[in-house]
């Protein structure tokens, strides 16, 4: 198959692509003016919590990203009839858990 | 004195003449020793021989002792040396797992090891090989010396078995990875200006690298001749990460092996945790027509091949370019990240 008639099946991995690197572009850009451009302290204590609280800050961010990119790429690799699927499942269980719920209720009364 | 030009040719061509020399021989060698697999996606049913991977690593280790001949500085020298033992570590333990077949579990505890080296480094008289000041887009250069070294050991293992799980079409892994290499190279010259007048350990590394998949692509290309077996995945995937942090490229190289990760997440989330390929569920058959198609499988694995057959079914060949315009296109982003460091620092 030729390679423009190939591309377009892959435009929701392209997709994905580009938005985990805009994403990670905004973190840079937020680490950036917001972490990196925090003034620091001239007491050496307080600087080095400062510095601490700045990589601590900015390792949340990045496991965020990851997480979300996790998250995306495994929504994205399961086809709609399946996420349709695992709901009515979820709804049945739920259903059966409330009605023992209700029956154990009854039974207290009773 | 070598000029660095010529340590650069003789770093490339020498793996891919010894590499491509060296598998027709070794192709002959294991079908006549019985050491096989069936290519399943062929009508044919093709046997083909098996641990390509031990070609790789003995082209990658006769290179760097040529390589660490010619150089004449001894910082590069000793990182050569260094990247050429951690990759063989990772080899070594690719051939373990093609005899025995680990546990998915013990597997990337073992590639741990693999980082030793560079770990190790820490300690050298002449300083670390490394330097723990990743660069970022827009940020530049950042100090996270602990949580470096706190990251480091994973260094190895994470790509190596990234390159791993995409290693599963003729040429996948090759094609994939020849493009990533090529954008770290681009990579490099853009971050650190480095033109082939100066000599660079990170572009030798390269070009190694480039030069064995070059003649190994050839082997393993649709239909292919060899299988290169975990021993060429976790080797190639080894030095991905040694290149990343020997050579200052982490980020880059992140942003490169994007479907990579995305395969690896699609895995490990469908089947919660690590298991070993062998003992899931196939993600795939073929058609009538031979091509491949979703098996549907709810215990089977979700791939990146299943994101890309998702639309209907696709032959071999085609899946392979599919792997390569994501992989293109993940690269054309690495780029576009190597110009915004180039820009801060």
């Amino acid at each position: 198959m030729r390679l423009h008639k190939l591309t377009p099946k892959l435009y929701r991995v392209l997709g994905l692509e580009l938005f985990v690197f805009g994403t990670f572009i905004g973190i840079c850009a937020i680490i950036d003016s917001l972490i990196v451009g925090f003034p620091e302290n001239p007491n050496p204590t307080i600087n080095f919590i400062i510095g601490a609280s700045k990589v601590i800050i900015s390792i949340i961010l990045i496991a965020i990203w990851l997480y979300v990119w996790y998250y995306i790429t495994k929504r994205l690799m399961v086809s709609k009839e399946d996420i349709k699927e695992a709901k009515k499942i979820k709804r049945e269980k739920k259903q059966v858990k409330m009605q023992k719920k209700k029956e154990k209720k009854k039974n207290i009364k009773t | 004195m070598v000029s660095s030009l010529i340590v650069y040719i003789i770093a490339f061509t020498v793996p891919l003449f010894l590499s491509g020399i060296g598998f027709p021989f070794f192709i002959k060698f294991m079908l006549k020793k019985g050491i096989f697999g069936i290519d399943i996606h062929k009508k044919e049913q093709p046997k083909v021989a098996e641990m390509g991977g031990i070609v790789i690593i003995i082209s990658l280790i006769i290179s760097s002792v040529i390589a660490i001949l010619v150089v004449e500085d001894s910082k590069v020298q000793l990182m050569i040396g260094m990247f050429c033992i951690t990759i063989t570590i990772a080899g070594i333990i690719g051939i373990i797992d093609d005899f025995l077949t680990l546990n998915a579990i013990l597997k990337p505890v073992l590639l741990l090891i693999a980082s030793v080296p560079i770990i190790a480094s820490t300690w050298f008289s002449t300083g670390p090989l490394y330097n723990p000041e990743p660069l970022f887009p827009l940020i530049g250069q950042t100090r996270l010396t602990i949580v470096y070294l706190m990251l480091l050991p994973f260094v190895i293992t994470v790509p190596a078995n990234a390159v791993n799980m995409i290693d599963v079409f003729n040429g996948s892994m090759a094609t994939t990875t020849i493009i990533v290499l090529i954008t770290s190279f681009i990579a490099n010259i853009i971050i650190f200006d480095r033109d082939y007048t100066i000599l660079d350990p990170t572009n030798i590394f390269i070009l190694m690298i480039t030069g064995v998949l070059i003649a190994f692509l050839v082997y393993n290309r649709y239909p292919a001749r060899v299988f290169g077996g975990d021993s060429s995945s976790l080797t190639i995937g080894a030095s991905l990460g040694a290149i990343a942090v020997l050579g200052r490229l982490e980020i880059v190289i992140i942003i490169a092996i994007i479907p990579f990760i995305m395969n690896s997440f699609g895995i490990i989330s469908s089947v919660k945790g690590l298991l070993e390929r062998r003992k899931m569920a196939r993600p795939t058959k073929m058609t009538k027509d031979w091509k491949i198609e979703s098996t549907n499988d709810q215990k089977a694995p979700i791939t990146l091949v299943g994101l890309v057959i998702q639309k209907g079914p696709l032959h071999e060949k085609d899946v392979v370019k599919s792997f390569g315009v994501l992989t293109v296109f993940s690269s054309i982003l690495a780029i576009i990240t190597a110009i915004l460091i180039r820009v801060v620092i």
